[in-house]
């Protein structure tokens, strides 16, 4: 009930941050955080505590949930789907990130330590996979802004390639060739790192 | 760096990307002529995309959301659970997070799987599961993963299953459309599986890439037969019927229902049929690299899969043709009767295709329209009534599918065979070889002091010596496949693989002199194959690599094949593939099959037992070979896919009247398999010497009478006990036993490991040794009464053999995989120790083996084939830094006398004394025909303890009726 609440309650101001902030606010990210990281650590305990099966817990639903319960999707004006899924995907990366980039100051916070590559192929050398994982993504975007939006939609959003396909008007195959060349660029980048 | 270069990068990589791995190089190189940078940078991204499969496989959220929902899968890697320690994470699905864990117990690697609560709360559910899923893992069906373990751990269910090291075909897809030949090999592996588990009356119920995972070498493996169940009653509630209403949220990927057949999607009972439809849904997938059935939700796919056709099968990458079309829409027919009513008849469409493939290899491009003419690219199918009809024709189908599977199975032939005893001499005859015809079998046995090669008819007495001219060992005869020649090995002129006519004439040299054995004929005559490594007992072998060659017995061209370790290599019937066995990392011996240029390599068998002697059916439908996988040593065979060398069921025994049966050989009709039959007996001997005279005094006397066989043995330094290992089956143990052989031996090992080479401290208190039993072979001491076992070293990959004190007991040297020798101390901790290596800069020490440290400790005495041709012993001292060799003869086993100067070495059954200043040898004392396995002198240099093995063995014949 009082999460209910609070998540009602929260939602105006979410809203202004996150509008904020994709206008370049950087601030207001800092502020997005902790709302964003309990709402996920919510939903995320309602999912696996078995209210709903395991099937059914996909990534996209999980971000899209925290959404709209953040904001209210009729709250927000969003320009399309492809908005708002650019738009969470981006928030969950710099709300992940940030997480990652905090934990050695926040001992005994539940932050998520991710690790980027769970077959450890890369993740000895990699150090703080995420934090290294993000300068990567941005050095990629500045010589190829599509493949570093498709990454970011991807394994940030958790969105599929069909699903990407739509949100950037090109084709499945493209998407597939596209994620697979970012997948090697960033691979190389992280397992060159000192 | 400039988004211009980048997007010429770029684009040059997606060319090379489109072409073969084989071409890359080539046009690569042509096209960044004077464009070295280019060239790099494309290369380093390729390198990187080999290797990035698995990486930003799962979305960042998924993990995210379990932990913050506290989640157990970031604490549990290195934690020790019962037997099992957990190593890493392999993966986190719907299903619960999957484990790579290590089973002390039993020494290996295993996938252990975590079930969510919410599937487990129903016991009743619970043990339905465990039921199915050990049902369908006790079909031990190569393509169905092995389960080990289904348990309960904290109160939460646990599965321990075969660790498969590949990606599951969700990651292959991300990669895009498959080459069709890929997908008709995976898809065919699928049904051989399905085919296996129906016949047993197991449903799958939810075939999806997640559940099927594809080895580097091209085996898959199916997963969770059973698991599905557990999740039914939620996945009623959860999934909305088609017709229901309901809301879904926006991009929601639903992976598992994509794969459901109509029936399933309806709510509908469910049988077999039902995996094939979703096998049709996963080739489909991977053929095109997308579902056949799509949607926005969940209602929408399942209303796709219910009314809708899928689009036909086109792809920018992947040509198809009408077959593969076919055999989809068949698969994917709604109605369940219309489908491929069992797996066989799937499978058996799917190779035949796959065959089709290979002898066009190409497939023929067609027009979307064409294939679309027949059927509308929406049709509303009207839901099936289930009548009292239509359920006994189902009933009726199942029977008759069962009637067909039944006759199909047929039983070996050799289980109605006769046997013969061919040769009947005292000793031992080896290699038989048969002639084409099967008339005629060749073989070695000793004649006149040294072996020789005869011929014999089967059914005749006496052998025909081929070799008598000849003073040198002739042995492992192979007749060519035209039964024109007989290429062996001999000691002669410094020894080789020569051939001969059948008769014994016109012997050639084909191979350099020097290590060259087990030689096997082309299936067109025209070369022969062999190895650097002479197979003698298959348990017991060195870890120096050998080079497998080719040579034309015309040209007597070489070609190297490989220089992996490949045993006893023999060519199949088609020429394409060489099946040899080797051994692995942890000293497990498999057969192995590779092409006939020493690529593609696949794995036959893969389990703990001695898997050895391959040799090919001449119908190229099985593969013989011996193994102890029943204890003794007995013929096996197993059903295998020629073209790929892939093994087809699980192997079968070929029953012999024999314990240990070895040196196996086929007649071309493959009625008749002739082979040795061994008895083999080691016991402990001591006789007494006298240095100063340098002759043996008395008669050697036996200490045991032992029914498990003894090797590696080294004496107490009070000369009262033996420590030794006992070899039984698969099992290596130590054990302790007192001199005289008197009195129970005292079990110090008891375990699944392979422990060897025991080594008693200078003090007489501990005993270095070598075990698997953390993995790799590494260096462990323990106390003689039994207590204090510790690990000495950890090398990790580079393994550690052979351990050996110094005198003063401080320290202690071992050799590892690469043949270094290192020196430790014995009472560090590893992570203190400064291990030294031995000879750094000198020659490559890479081939020194040492046996003893002198007794003043400034010298180690050793093996080694710095010398190739020669190998023999050698001496390092420590003061020089180097190598001094002292004999071109001589086996590794070898021990100081008390002078420092003089030492004792076997050759075979015969044990000499050698002085290492003047280097020379003299014969002390000999028990051929039978071999000296190991010896130790007593320190007052009075009494020699050995192992004595001796061999007897005949050819016999087994023949189908």
């Amino acid at each position: 009930m009082y999460q209910e609440y609070h998540a009602l309650q929260t939602s105006h101001n979410v809203t202004g941050l996150l509008i904020a902030w994709n206008n370049g606010d950087e601030a207001a990210l800092e502020q997005l955080v902790p709302i964003v990281h309990d709402e996920l650590h919510r939903l995320a305990r309602r999912y696996m505590g078995g209210e709903r099966l395991g099937h059914l817990l996909q990534p996209t639903a999980l971000v899209n949930e925290a959404y709209i319960r953040l904001m209210g999707w009729k709250n927000v004006e969003w320009k399309n789907r492809a908005h708002f899924f650019g738009v969470s995907a981006k928030l969950m990366r710099g709300v992940l990130v940030d997480f990652a980039r905090k934990r050695p100051r926040h001992a005994g916070h539940t932050a998520p330590h991710v690790s980027v590559d769970e077959a450890c192929l890369v993740s000895e050398r990699a150090g703080d996979d995420l934090v290294a994982l993000d300068d990567a993504l941005t050095s990629l975007a500045a010589i190829d802004e599509r493949k570093s939006r498709i990454v970011e939609l991807r394994y940030f959003g958790g969105l599929s390639n069909e699903e990407i396909a739509g949100v950037l008007h090109i084709s499945t195959v493209t998407v597939i060739r596209e994620w697979n060349k970012a997948k090697a660029w960033l691979y190389r980048e992280l397992s060159s790192r000192p | 760096m400039h988004t211009e270069r980048w997007a010429q990068i770029d684009c040059l990589l997606d060319q090379v990307l489109e072409r073969s791995p084989e071409t890359r190089v080539d046009f690569l190189a042509t096209t960044c002529v004077g464009d070295d940078e280019l060239r790099r940078e494309v290369e380093s991204l390729l390198e990187a995309y080999s290797h990035s499969g698995s990486f930003l496989g799962t979305p960042v959220l998924e993990l995210a959301a379990r932990q913050l929902a506290g989640e157990r899968n970031v604490s549990l890697v290195g934690k020790r659970l019962g037997p099992y320690e957990v190593i890493s994470v392999l993966g986190v699905g719907g299903m619960g997070e999957v484990y790579l864990a290590w089973d002390e117990r039993l020494n290996r690697k295993l996938a252990l799987k975590f079930l969510p609560h919410q599937f487990t709360r129903d016991t009743n559910s619970v043990m339905r599961f465990e039921l199915e899923a050990r049902a369908a893992s006790a079909l031990n069906h190569p393509n169905i993963i092995t389960i080990y373990d289904i348990g309960e751990m904290a109160g939460t269910y646990y599965i321990a299953a075969e660790y498969v090291e590949g990606q599951t075909l969700r990651q292959l897809i991300e990669r895009g459309p498959m080459r069709a030949k890929d997908a008709l090999a995976i898809c065919s592996q699928v049904a051989s599986a399905l085919d296996a588990a129906h016949q047993a009356g197991l449903v799958h119920r939810d075939i999806k890439p997640e559940n099927v995972i594809a080895r580097p070498d091209g085996y898959v493996k199916v997963l969770d037969f059973g698991l599905v169940k557990l999740t039914e009653r939620g996945l009623g509630e959860a999934t909305p019927t088609p017709r229901g209403s309901h809301r879904t949220h926006p991009g929601t990927v639903l992976g598992t229902v994509a794969y459901m057949s109509p029936e399933q999607a309806s709510g509908m009972g469910v049988d077999h049929r039902s995996d094939l439809f979703s096998l049709g849904v996963l080739m489909y997938e991977l053929l095109t690299g997308v579902v056949p059935f799509k949607g926005d939700s969940i209602a929408s796919i399942l209303d796709a899969i219910v009314h809708h056709q899928p689009e036909p099968m086109i792809s920018g990458s992947c040509q198809l043709n009408v077959e593969a079309q076919r055999i989809v829409n068949r698969a994917l027919e709604k109605d369940r009767d219309l489908r491929y009513q069992t797996a066989s008849d799937f499978r058996a469409e799917l190779k035949r295709l796959q065959r089709e493939l290979d002898s066009a290899a190409m497939m023929t491009v067609v027009e979307s329209s064409k294939l679309n003419e027949s059927k509308p690219s929406t049709m509303v199918i009207t839901k099936p009534v289930i009548t009292i009809g239509s359920v006994i024709i189902v009933l009726a189908t199942l029977y008759s599918v069962w009637l067909l599977s039944w006759k199909e199975i047929k039983p070996s032939p050799w289980l109605e065979a006769s046997s013969t005893q061919v040769t009947d001499f005292p000793q031992e005859e080896l290699f038989p070889s048969m002639s084409p015809d099967g008339n005629t079998v060749v073989y070695s046995r000793r004649s006149d002091g040294d072996w020789d090669i005869f011929t014999q008819r089967v059914g005749g007495f006496n052998g025909r010596n081929l070799t008598e001219s000849s003073s040198a060992d002739d042995t492992q005869p192979a007749f060519s496949p035209d039964g024109g020649y007989i290429a062996f090995r001999s000691e002669r002129d410094g020894g080789g693989v020569f051939v001969m006519g059948a008769s014994g004439e016109q012997v050639r040299r084909l191979s350099d002199r020097g290590p060259a054995y087990h030689p096997a004929w082309s299936p067109d005559n025209q070369e022969v194959i062999y190895t650097e490594d002479r197979i003698r007992d298959p348990r017991n072998r060195g870890v120096v690599p050998h080079r497998l060659w080719a040579v034309n017995i015309k040209t007597l061209e070489k070609r190297l094949i490989t220089t992996k370790d490949a045993a006893q290599p023999q060519w199949s019937p088609n020429g394409h593939r060489l099946a040899y066995w080797a051994s692995d990392e942890s000293s497990q011996r498999d057969i192995w099959t590779m092409s006939a240029t020493g690529d593609s390599v696949v794995q036959v068998t893969n389990d703990p037992a001695t898997d050895w002697n391959p040799v090919w059916s001449p119908d190229g439908n099985h593969l013989y070979f011996v193994s102890d996988r029943s204890g003794g040593m007995q013929v096996w065979r197993v059903a295998i896919d020629e073209r790929t060398g892939r093994a087809l069921a699980e192997p079968e025994l070929v029953p012999t009247p024999s314990a240990f049966s070895q040196h196996i050989s086929l007649s071309r009709d493959g009625r008749r398999l002739a082979f040795a039959n061994v008895s083999l007996k080691r016991n402990l001997y001591r006789v007494e010497i006298d240095p100063r005279s340098e002759k043996v005094i008395g008669e050697p006397q036996a200490q045991t009478q032992w029914s498990r066989q003894g090797m590696d043995l080294d004496l107490s330094p009070d000369g009262k006990r033996l420590a030794y290992t006992t070899v039984a089956d698969t099992r290596e143990d130590l054990a302790l036993l007192d001199c005289n052989g008197s009195g129970e031996p005292q079990w110090l090992t008891d375990d699944e490991y392979k422990d060897r080479g025991p080594r008693w401290s200078p003090d007489g208190n501990r005993i270095a040794f070598y075990s698997t039993r953390s993995g790799n072979f590494e260096i462990w001491l323990i106390n003689a009464d039994g207590t204090g076992l510790r690990r000495l070293t950890e090398t990790g990959a580079d393994r550690a053999f052979n351990p050996l004190w110094s005198p003063d007991g401080k320290r202690l040297n071992f050799t590892n995989i690469k043949g270094e020798t290192w020196i430790i101390e014995v009472d560090k901790p590893w992570r203190e120790q400064t291990p030294q290596k031995l000879n750094p800069e000198g020659e490559p020490a890479s081939r020194f083996w040492p046996a003893a440290w002198s007794p003043d400790g400034r010298k180690l005495l050793g093996w080694s084939d710095l010398n190739q041709q020669s190998p023999g012993l050698t001496v390092y001292s420590f003061e020089t830094d180097r190598h001094e060799t002292i004999s071109d003869f001589g086996s590794a086993s070898m021990a100081w006398l008390q002078d420092n100067r003089r030492a004792l070495f076997t050759v075979d059954g015969t044990v000499f004394l050698t002085d290492t200043v003047t280097k020379k040898h003299h014969l002390l004392f000999s028990s051929a025909p039978d071999t000296i396995r190991g010896f130790r002198l007593s320190s007052d240099n009075r009494w020699l303890y050995y192992i004595r093995e001796s061999v007897g063995a005949d050819i016999w014949l087994v023949q189908q009726k």
